[in-house]
């Protein structure tokens, strides 16, 4: 999907005129009935797919299975990962794929056998850490973050050798005292302060700069950290080669909700901004969990703009473009000063935030952002609590339940205008999608539901054009892709994530779990 | 490294008044007890003479929500992930420590975290929440001296 991360296909064979036809060619069982969240990769003819515990190849054409090469898991590791079991995506060059492990190690494989080539321990998961995304090749480096923002552990990116596997950089994204920032955590806060690297960034070759989202602080209670907890909730640009920040942005500073800064930073370059002058700015956005989006210039940092999306947002009444901060609101002061509380606050949007870690797609040519948002406020209440360790959660909270909207449309596909800053459409649905999303540059937007339906939408006019059935929720990332003149499009059915398991939601109470991998091409004339 | 905590409740009493009527109200909002670092067993229990009589469930509750909450749902109730506890049987406490001990499937092995007696708390917890008869109340003070894990550094 390219490194600006805009998940949109030039391809145009398949269109809103002919769409109704699209119809499976093949499907293929994972055997595992964890997440399948995974993006396939094709390369010269090859599908690839990642599940937590194995890597496959398969013959993208006929759907069959060429190698299958299991991963050696420890028998307790799935009780350090907050949020489901899966593998998000690999990177590959020059017949190597990369991955991460549940288990935070980094793996290159030779894409011929499935053979490791080399496995290197990016840190021990006892700590609480654990590895979910895809790594990023980018500047000549593997980069990896880390996942374990529940768990009280303290979050980094790595700079890995590509055919060695040595390591060439750790970056720490919990400033320590005496750094830049230092002074924005209490005491020794900073050390078990979160701040997880948890999904995979993007990269502008041309600026020669990474960018990559960090998370939720550590734990979730504001004032158990103690300021503006840098770099929880932000983004780094980053020199690929060592890892030095060039500069920073924090979307939400000492964030007390789970805000994390993580979601997809998609690259773009779009005309007619204010004070542009017409000409074209190179931007990166991202629809925040905390339920503003941002676009921001991605050479300098600065912020162009920070607009409301999700229907409901109690937590700030907007973003100061002048100083790039949020306006809190009473609730959320309150939130941030105080250790403990006597009473549960009902936040909106809430951990699931506005969206979640489902990419969107980016239309170049139409300028529009296709995403699935969430629409749920929850109940906390904060406490104070010593870190636990061990696969036990750090929170320094009480979460009492989550609550939906009245109309019972807890989640929307969404056409979004950067520029303007406003929906073009909105598709409500009762259950929010959480499946990635792919747009056409023939005018279609592919995703899925938790209810196992794999859809294609009208770009112009959010109207669904097309669905089928899949065996279990859609949890993964559609692809396009093309081989001998005809297009294919791919997506993985399967979900066990942290939706179904907190979210109280009686629309997806009967879908089975169980993984597959789906492929979609339009009848051979 | 260990850490010793006496696990009471404020809201202890109250929960036994419900204990009554079936547990059919857990309190959601019961405040989270502070842990006692580094104090001698003694101590512990000396503290939890002091305490009301300790309620098995809520202690259980604290650590289901640290520890089982994330895939088996808020009180129980999951649509994903995790084995839907609301349907376990609650005669089959066997099957219960065997699963939590060894990990099954997607669960993780607990074993080497969780000790016995934290796994009776969770099984009271969702014998509470389930409805299930209340067992015998916990007996002597040292017996809700709980030992909670900590990473070690």
């Amino acid at each position: 999907m390219g490194w600006s991360l805009q998940r949109h296909t030039p391809l145009k064979q398949i269109t809103p005129a002919n769409v109704k036809q699209l119809a499976p060619v093949w499907a293929l069982s994972l055997d595992n009935s964890t997440n399948a969240s995974n993006q396939p990769l094709v390369i010269d003819g090859t599908m690839v797919v990642a599940t937590h515990s194995h890597t496959i190849a398969i013959d993208a054409v006929t759907g069959r299975q060429k190698w299958k090469a299991a991963i050696e898991l420890p028998n307790d590791i799935a009780g350090y990962l907050c949020c489901g079991i899966h593998t998000r995506g690999m990177a590959a060059l020059d017949g190597v794929l990369y991955r991460t492990t549940i288990d935070a190690h980094v793996m290159a494989i030779s894409m011929a056998d499935g053979k490791v080539l080399w496995r290197k321990k990016a840190a021990d998961y006892k700590d609480g850490y654990s590895m979910t995304h895809a790594p990023l090749i980018a500047g000549g480096a593997l980069i990896t973050g880390i996942s374990g923002g529940e768990y009280g552990s303290r979050g980094f990116l790595k700079g890995w050798d590509l055919k060695t596997g040595a390591e060439k950089w750790h970056r720490w994204t919990t400033a320590a005292p005496g750094e830049p920032g230092g002074d924005t955590w209490k005491g020794d806060a900073h050390k078990t302060g979160g701040a997880p690297t948890w999904l995979t960034g993007s990269y502008d070759p041309e600026l020669d700069l990474v960018y990559w989202g960090v998370g939720n602080g550590g734990p979730w209670n504001a004032a158990t950290r103690g300021g503006d907890a840098l770099y929880i909730g932000s983004v780094l640009a980053l020199r690929p080669s060592t890892g030095e920040v060039v500069w920073h942005y924090q979307f939400s500073p000492g964030d007390p909700f789970d805000y994390d800064g993580v979601n997809e930073l998609v690259l773009a370059d779009l005309p007619n901004l204010p004070g542009s002058g017409g000409k074209p700015t190179k931007v990166l956005m991202q629809a925040n969990r905390n339920g503003f989006f941002y676009v921001l210039d991605r050479t300098t940092g600065k912020l162009i703009s920070g607009t409301q999306f999700a229907r409901k947002v109690n937590w700030a009444s907007g973003i100061d473009t002048a100083t790039g901060r949020p306006v809190d609101t009473a609730m959320t002061a309150e939130v941030k000063k105080n250790e403990e509380m006597k009473d549960f606050v009902e936040v909106w949007p809430s951990a699931f935030g506005g969206k979640n870690w489902m990419p969107m797609s980016y239309d170049p040519g139409r300028r529009l952002v296709f995403m699935n948002t969430v629409d749920l406020g929850m109940k906390v209440k904060y406490v104070k609590q010593e870190r636990p360790g061990g696969p036990n959660w750090y929170l320094g909270l009480e979460l009492g339940g989550f609550v939906g909207p009245a109309d019972g449309n807890r989640g929307a596909l969404v056409a979004w205008d950067p520029v303007a800053g406003k929906a073009v459409w909105t598709h409500l649905n009762k259950s929010p999608y959480w499946s990635g999303v792919l747009s056409t540059a023939s005018g279609l937007v592919f995703t899925g539901s938790q209810t196992g339906q794999f859809m294609a939408f009208d770009s112009k006019t959010g109207k669904r054009l097309w669905s089928f059935q899949a065996g279990s929720g859609i949890s993964g990332l559609p692809i396009a892709w093309e081989k001998d003149g005809r297009e294919y499009v791919t997506v993985l059915s399967g979900s066990a994530h942290v939706y179904g398991a907190l979210a109280g939601d009686p629309d997806t109470a009967n879908v089975p779990a169980g993984g597959s991998v789906w492929t979609f091409a339009l009848p051979k004339r | 490294m260990s850490l010793r905590a006496a696990i009471r409740t404020p809201a202890g009493r109250v929960a036994l008044a419900v204990a009554a009527l079936g547990w059919a109200a857990q309190p959601l909002h019961a405040q989270e007890a502070p842990a006692v670092a580094g104090a001698p067993a003694s101590a512990a229990a000396a503290v939890a003479t002091l305490a009301p009589p300790v309620d098995p469930a809520e202690a259980g509750r604290k650590i289901y929500v640290a520890s089982c909450q994330r895939c088996h749902g808020l009180r129980l109730a999951t649509n994903g992930i995790g084995f839907d506890l609301r349907t376990f049987p609650a005669h089959d406490k066997a099957r219960f420590l065997r699963s939590v001990t060894n990990g099954k499937g997607a669960m993780p092995a607990w074993g080497a975290t969780l000790k016995p007696a934290q796994m009776d708390l969770i099984w009271a917890y969702i014998g509470s929440v389930n409805g299930w008869p209340v067992d015998p109340p916990v007996g002597s003070p040292a017996d809700v001296a709980v030992t909670l894990p900590v990473a070690s550094r």
